[in-house]
């Protein structure tokens, strides 16, 4: 359930074209992607591993080079154990010994035979040399004492602590000479089975450096070395740090006469820098051959670490690029989509404004229709009222006429039929003429007054009793032609209101219109025990013992008012009347004018029985 | 009809002008004249009085010309009815006519009419 709900509001959020449009492609990006990232683990294996098998081929071929390397200095050993084989059992030593143990004066005899002795040497020594460079660079015969017997140096009162040579086959020893190492081969001289002293030999080691002990570059942080079993070591004079020479010789003599390679990191140059350092055993010699050389000159410049480092980064970074590129692609998608959706929205939107716009201003002109309607409707409801009043027009003014008439026929007889027509008899006639055609006159200027003021709100302070009864006097006759009642029952008083008293007069013609219709309605279908009557009364309401308010009431026994519509008659164009009887504003105008002068308006009634309208106005002080 | 020139007559209007009118006009001829303002007070007079013409206006309050005229005819009185009205619609006049009035009269009433209305009473 809540999956579900999740799952649709992250769908409801995407935008659409994530979803459907946008699938495929995406999809398809994720899979290059994918094999990229794929492609690039399969190109660092195999680069690591070729790397690896290349590093393996690069140090197998420096250990075969380092092995010749030692061999051929094996070879040149042997060459130099023979030499000095060949010496000890030379004719000139072996004379010696023989007239030692004869017995020869050293003065006459042994002089001599050590004299010849050193010339062989002096003679070897000259004569053995590569390309120029001499091999050795010192002969010593010594006794079984370690006296020095012949010493090609010169030096033969120096005593020689060199360790005696042992029996049999020539050794090789390194000794430090005034801080110098020295590479020496001893053998000893033998007499009828007997050791009679030793020949040691100094050997030139320039000739070793530059022939034997070096590698083939120029590299100065590159080379090599003889190391004994002791940790003796005859190094070239830049030699790498002697620290490194003793661990590797630590690590040497725990791998004795095992050819080994090590890898060393040791600050040789700049920085820390991994050395590759050899140790082997020279065949058939007591020695072992050292060598080392800087490891990126055997296997190049990167180490497999470094390779999967680097090619690690790059893949990142290649991934990283995609995915952005990914994403920005992705985000670009999603803005120009919402871009284009925020384009469709503004023409949306202005369409829409442009619609509203219409509206609003049909919305105005049909105010403004209304405005003029209800203008036109308002003077027709107006006009429809004087029409109604017609009838009860005619009837007043028809009253006075009938005196008009009369009297003045009865003038024109009684000049032309009497012979002496009494003056005040005619007097009296005119006199009545005259105030029965003011009559006419103030009834004609009410209607015109009541025509064109009505709605009015220029105020003046009227007697509310007066003005009743001038509504009632215009319709009194239309109830009477109608067989209804109209009575009215005024205060004694008058009630000094201030009004314009023809909007009053409407007012009250207008409830009366309404009364009367809801009387015949009645009538119409009661029987003939009804009798339809509508009251007028006036009274005053007393606050403080003096008159406040004016009351006028009109009610009426018609056929009430609809409870269904009871909230809505004093609503503007509200009807219940068919279209051509009425506007439906009569009662809105009515509670609009009597509002205007500070009063109220309100009913009760019961259907089917009564209406009662109830109008309140502030009584004020009678001017003038 | 009396032979006499002189005639009594009711003259039945709530409005005072018409009452005065017609009580100056009949004077003018020599005829008696009684008025009332209402159909009640007419009933009323005419219970004690007998008349020889009534004038009866239509709309009254309280009781109207036409329900009067009724009451005359139901009473047989000798009185002729002149009915009076300020319109004269055709349905009223027919009305009146079938009430047994003697002449419909029209607002503003000319003196000649009433000469003639009076003559031809007399003539009867």
């Amino acid at each position: 359930m809540i999956l579900r709900h999740l799952k649709k509001q992250i769908t409801s959020r995407l935008p659409v074209f994530w979803t459907i449009h946008q699938k495929k492609p995406i999809l398809a990006l994720t899979a290059a992607s994918l094999l990229l990232v794929a492609f690039i683990i399969f190109l660092v294996v195999s680069n690591f591993r070729s790397q690896m098998a290349l590093r393996e081929a690069s140090l197998n071929r420096f250990r075969l080079y380092l092995e010749k390397r030692a061999t051929s200095l094996g070879y040149f050993f042997s060459e130099r154990k023979y030499d000095l084989k060949m010496l000890a059992h030379s004719r000139e030593i072996n004379n010696y010994f023989i007239n030692r143990t004869l017995g020869m004066s050293v003065q006459y005899g042994l002089k001599v035979n050590l004299f010849m002795i050193k010339q062989l040497l002096e003679k070897t020594l000259a004569a053995r040399n590569i390309q120029g460079t001499k091999i050795y660079s010192r002969f010593v015969l010594l006794d079984n004492a370690g006296n020095i017997l012949v010493d090609t140096a010169g030096k033969l009162d120096r005593h020689f602590a060199v360790p005696r040579p042992v029996q049999g086959s020539p050794d090789f020893f390194l000794t430090i000479e005034d801080n110098q190492p020295q590479l020496l081969i001893s053998t000893s001289c033998s007499y009828k089975g007997k050791t009679a002293g030793g020949l040691v030999v100094w050997l030139n080691d320039r000739a070793l450096f530059s022939h034997f002990l070096t590698l083939n570059d120029n590299n100065t942080r590159s080379g090599a070395g003889v190391l004994d079993d002791k940790g003796n070591t005859l190094l070239p004079d830049s030699a790498a740090p002697q620290a490194i020479i003793q661990q590797v010789l630590h690590e040497t003599l725990k791998k004795r006469n095992k050819p080994s390679v090590f890898y060393e990191q040791h600050p040789l140059g700049r920085g820390n820098q991994e050395m590759l350092m050899a140790c082997l055993p020279i065949p058939n010699i007591g020695l072992q051959y050292l060598a080392w050389i800087p490891t990126d000159q055997i296997t190049g410049g990167f180490t497999p670490m470094r390779l999967i480092i680097g090619m690690g980064a790059l893949a990142i970074v290649v991934l990283v690029a995609l995915g952005s590129i990914l994403w920005f692609s992705a985000q670009n998608l999603i803005l120009k989509t919402r871009f284009d959706e925020a384009a469709k929205q503004q023409t949306i939107l202005f369409s829409k404004n442009q619609q509203l716009k219409a509206e609003i201003q049909k919305r105005e002109q049909a105010e403004c229709e209304l405005v003029k309607q209800r203008t036109l409707r308002i003077r027709s409801d107006r006009l429809r009222s004087l029409g109604e009043m017609a009838a009860g027009i005619a009837h007043e003014l028809n009253q006075p006429l009938v005196g008009v008439r009369g009297f003045a026929e009865l003038m024109i007889y009684a000049l032309d039929n009497e012979q002496d027509p009494s003056i005040d008899s005619i007097r009296d006639y005119a006199e009545k003429i005259v105030s029965q055609a003011d009559r006419m006159v103030h009834i004609i200027n009410h209607i015109r007054l009541f025509a064109r003021d009505a709605g009015g709100v220029e105020t003046s302070v009227v007697d509310l009793n007066q003005t009743a009864d001038s509504a009632l006097n215009l319709l009194r006759a239309q109830f009477k032609s109608h067989g209804l009642r109209l009575q009215q029952n005024f205060s004694a008083h008058p009630l000094w209101v201030k009004v314009n008293a023809f909007s009053v007069e409407e007012v009250i013609l207008n409830l009366l219109s309404n009364a009367r219709h809801a009387v015949e309605q009645r009538k119409a279908v009661e029987d003939k025990s009804y009798h339809p009557c509508v009251r007028v009364n006036t009274s005053a309401y007393c606050k403080n013992g003096s008159p406040a308010i004016a009351v006028l009431v009109i009610d009426d026994n018609g056929n009430g008012i609809d409870q269904d519509v009871a909230d809505k008659i004093f609503d503007p164009f509200f009807t219940t009347k068919a279209p051509d009887k009425g506007t439906g504003l009569g009662l809105s105008i009515c509670k609009s004018i009597v509002e205007s002068f500070e009063g109220t308006i309100e009913y009760v009634c019961a259907a089917d029985e009564w209406t009662r309208f109830e109008i309140r106005l502030p009584i004020c002080a009678q001017e003038g | 009809m009396k032979p006499e020139s002189s005639l009594k007559i009711l003259i039945v209007d709530d409005e005072t002008v018409v009452r005065d009118t017609l009580t100056a006009m009949m004077k003018h001829f020599g005829h008696a004249t009684d008025c009332a303002p209402d159909g009640l007070c007419a009933q009323e007079i005419m219970q004690q009085n007998e008349y020889d013409v009534v004038f009866l206006d239509i709309r009254m309050p309280g009781l109207d010309g036409i329900t009067l005229l009724k009451w005359c005819q139901e009473a047989d009185l000798s009185s002729q009815v002149i009915i009076m009205t300020g319109h004269g619609e055709e349905k009223t006049r027919e009305e009146a006519l079938q009430y047994g009035a003697f002449a419909f009269l029209n607002k503003p009433f000319k003196l000649n009419e009433i000469n003639e209305l009076i003559s031809q009473l007399k003539d009867q």
